[in-house]
């Protein structure tokens, strides 16, 4: 029953979730997190309200820890909403203008300014800071790449972009 | 492990020793856990390792070609750099000629002399893939 009531949470989460960030004006992951922990906060009580939630049984929690790693998948993915992968625009492309040149799909990206796009997002993320037409990253930036550095080292593998 | 062993082979969008590793661990898994857990415990656990599979999936691919996650892990060895000498140094070009590679090597498109050719017959699993991401991005 607690598994089915987490699916629930999660498709409702998403429901609501996708209702409320209409627009990559309004969505920043800080956001979404937040409002995240903050669900599943109330959530987790209503369910020990209501007797569905017992930390003795290990199901129910495995089931909290689902929760948890739908919301991460969820996060990994929803910036796909809201702005295209490179190599989306790039397929697309190529599927309307098969056969084509290499410069004219450099053309349509540069069209896009794809590099600058994603600068003023991450400085929407808070993520970096531009100032006197510089730019550095902020505190989070700095939690953000050691972390990922951290993963990158273990897995072993290059950024390429 | 895995990667040790398989380094950073593809079977394109996977690397081979994510699979691997998957399937070895969810074998022995599966194994152990039918002399200790119900039913329901076990398909709670194998649904915890596809999600664990699916978010390390994700994060490796962020990091191996997403330019907000390039760009993030450059300026943290630049510190500060003016936004035209970024520009300059991370370029358009850059970015689709790493894509141009990677859909080279998957096979999705075939290049002659700078003329790209689109292959609309797909592997089942770049297509299974392909549809999926179609279908998070209309939730």
């Amino acid at each position: 029953m607690y598994f089915f009531i987490n699916i629930l949470f999660i498709f409702l989460f998403v429901l609501i979730s996708n209702l409320f960030f209409t627009s990559k004006d309004n969505f920043t992951y800080i956001k979404i997190a937040k409002i995240y922990l903050i669900v599943l906060f109330i959530f987790i009580l209503f369910s020990i309200k209501f007797n569905y939630l017992h930390f003795n049984q290990s199901f129910n929690t495995l089931c909290l820890i689902m929760n948890f790693m739908f919301f991460i998948s969820y996060i990994l993915i929803i910036g796909i909403r809201f702005i295209n992968s490179p190599s989306y625009d790039i397929i697309n492309y190529l599927r309307k203008n098969n056969l084509c040149e290499k410069n004219k799909i450099l053309i349509y990206l540069k069209e896009k300014k794809i590099i600058k796009e994603r600068i003023e997002i991450l400085i929407n993320e808070k993520l970096i800071v531009s100032q006197n037409n510089t730019i550095r990253l902020t505190d989070n930036g700095i939690v953000f790449c050691k972390t990922f550095l951290l993963i990158k080292n273990f897995l072993g593998i290059n950024s390429e972009g | 492990m895995s990667y040790l062993y398989c380094d950073q082979k593809m079977f394109y969008p996977f690397r081979i020793a994510e699979i691997y590793a998957f399937i070895i661990n969810n074998i022995f898994a599966l194994i152990v856990m039918m002399f200790f857990f119900e039913l329901k415990v076990i398909l709670l656990i194998f649904l915890l390792n596809c999600l664990l599979f699916w978010i390390i999936y994700h994060i490796s691919n962020m990091i191996q070609t997403s330019p907000r996650t390039k760009i993030l892990l450059d300026l943290y060895n630049y510190k500060t750099i003016k936004t035209v000498d970024y520009l300059n140094l991370y370029t358009v070009e850059d970015l689709l000629d790493h894509r141009l590679k990677r859909f080279n090597t998957s096979k999705q498109i075939e290049i002659n002399n700078n003329i790209i050719k689109h292959k609309k017959t797909k592997g089942i699993l770049l297509n299974l893939v392909y549809y999926i991401f179609k279908l998070l991005k209309s939730l």
